[in-house]
């Protein structure tokens, strides 16, 4: 690959990494989320738009890494070695970001963060399997003999991909299967944020390792990634901490019930933290107000005051959107020093 | 002296590399089919406490107010259909259910001050659950009402894991 190609490959990288990180703060703030739940804050489930995309990104970037395997030991060339082991550390730093992001999400949606859940150890199993492709390529001292048995490695290793994905159904699994989650994703607002989401991530992650196996690229555009990563951190980590700032500053309460007058206003509300009886009705913050003739607001975080009563998103979904700031910005930031790494191991 | 491997026997060895991952893909496709939780009902073959990660369907309580005895310790619970709301004299609070699957029913009972919000202790309760918990069969719950009382194993609930698959068929809501 030419410097000329290098150069262009970081300069998309770089925009799309921009639109990629805006979308997902806009998902955040605007997105649907479920009606009704059956434990937790039904904001929780915002998490989708990010945790899901994260986690089909690393299943692709282990792709990748399979691809490349095969590609190695059918002609031999190093260029192929050096797609797998960069799609396998990506895959890796995903895959971390996808653990992390599910516990968040799960200890609020699920009752607790780690659950031994079929697909959640799949995952775990899969990060041990390609962590453990970096110590065997460390091991091998003959650079030849390293690239052919790691690659031999990846296409073994890349069986727990499908593994953990199947493993919500072959098995009970507390994951929901496509079938389940259908209806939800099918509804056109959330259909239109979460396939964004999936294609811009999708192609975020994929120019992350076309960035990481091509030439260095000029001077200019180094510096320039180093920018971009730590606009994205910044930014990614302003808007988290923006969307947690109520757990900062206020005293959220769960809404464990309340009763609407006939405009679907909340006239009385009991919360976590007390009772609370409107002299003026209240628009009720969560659209639409009932579901199945029950105040929809009921399971929600909020804040209330004298005259109105606002939503809260958890905080699960604003460390998931600061996890993924710190995993994209950070590559980029650190963009110099994993280039070298990552044509030395 | 390095020796080299030529184009033929990488072939052979991508074969062989392809050829492993299917069979791991297999057999691990059939492991993972053959397990599942742990049914609530195996609880009836425990011999010892143990700590245990359990499913079984939520099964009404009744409506009313009962009196609890676990262990020597007294609840006053007040009963809402799937779940009910123990109150201790030190003004404490715990969720309670029943717990089945087949015949065997247990008495599930948890703190509803630590780790559980008050959230799910009411509307999350139907269905199907999976809990974590302790259970020790040497110890039993007996509810009792004005007449009559009835006696179960006991389940001490840490986290009730409740997967979310139902929370993706209600429709869709967004800020107001």
């Amino acid at each position: 690959m030419s410097k000329g190609s290098s150069n262009k490959i970081l300069s998309v990288l770089l925009l799309i990494v921009v639109v990629d990180i805006l979308l997902a703060i806009i998902a955040v703030l605007k997105a649907p989320f479920p009606l009704h739940v059956d434990v937790g804050a039904p904001t929780a489930y915002l998490s989708i738009y990010i945790h899901v995309p994260l986690a089909w990104s690393s299943y692709l970037l282990f792709t990748l890494a399979l691809i490349g395997g095969i590609l190695y030991l059918v002609k031999g060339d190093e260029k192929y070695d050096r797609l797998t082991r960069v799609s396998a550390f990506l895959g890796v730093v995903y895959g971390i970001g996808t653990i992390v992001t599910g516990m968040a999400w799960a200890s609020e949606s699920w009752g607790a963060a780690w659950n031994w859940d079929p697909r959640e150890t799949g995952v775990l199993l899969l990060l041990l399997a390609y962590i453990g492709y970096f110590a065997l390529r460390q091991s091998i001292p003959d650079p030849e003999r390293k690239r052919l048995v790691a690659s031999i490695y990846a296409i073994v290793a890349f069986a727990t991909v499908p593994l953990s994905f199947a493993a919500a159904y072959a098995t009970q699994s507390l994951h929901p299967k496509a079938s389940q989650a259908g209806a939800f994703f099918s509804q056109p607002e959330v259909l239109k944020y979460f396939v964004s989401r999936v294609i811009i991530a999708s192609i975020t992650a994929v120019l992350l390792v076309a960035a990481l196996i091509s030439k260095r690229p000029s001077p200019q555009l180094t510096r320039a990634a180093q920018v971009v990563g730590a606009l994205i951190v910044i930014i990614g980590l302003s808007a988290a901490l923006y969307a947690v700032k109520p757990f900062l500053l206020d005293s959220p309460a769960r809404v464990l019930n309340a009763t609407l007058n006939s405009n679907g206003e909340i006239v009385r509300l009991t919360t976590s933290n007390g009772n609370y009886t409107f002299q003026q009705p209240v628009k009720s913050p969560v659209n639409p107000p009932l579901y199945n003739g029950t105040p929809s607001v009921i399971g929600h975080l909020v804040v209330v005051s004298d005259n109105s009563v606002d939503l809260v998103i958890h905080w699960c979904v604003a460390l998931v959107l600061g996890v993924y700031a710190l995993i994209v910005g950070g590559i980029l930031l650190l963009y110099t020093w994993l280039h070298k790494l990552l044509q030395r191991v | 002296m390095k020796q080299q491997i030529n184009a033929r026997d990488k072939k052979k060895l991508l074969i062989s590399a392809l050829l492993f991952a299917v069979v791991l893909v297999a057999i691990g496709y059939m492991s993972l089919s053959q397990s599942n939780y742990k049914s609530v009902a195996d609880l009836a073959d425990v011999k010892k406490r143990v700590k245990v990660t359990v499913e079984g369907n939520v099964t009404p309580i009744g409506e009313g107010v009962y009196r609890l005895i676990v262990g020597g310790k007294t609840y006053i619970v007040e009963a809402h259909r799937s779940y009910g709301v123990a109150y201790t004299d030190d003004g404490h609070t715990y969720g309670v259910f029943l717990l089945s699957s087949g015949n065997f029913t247990v008495l599930a009972l948890y703190d509803a001050g630590s780790n559980l919000s008050a959230y799910q202790m009411g509307s999350g309760l139907a269905g199907q659950v999976v809990v974590a918990g302790v259970y020790d069969p040497n110890v039993r719950a007996k509810l009792v009402w004005n007449g009559g009382s009835v006696e179960l194993p006991f389940l001490q609930v840490d986290s009730i894991l409740k997967g979310c698959h139902s929370s993706y068929q209600q429709g869709v809501a967004s800020r107001g």
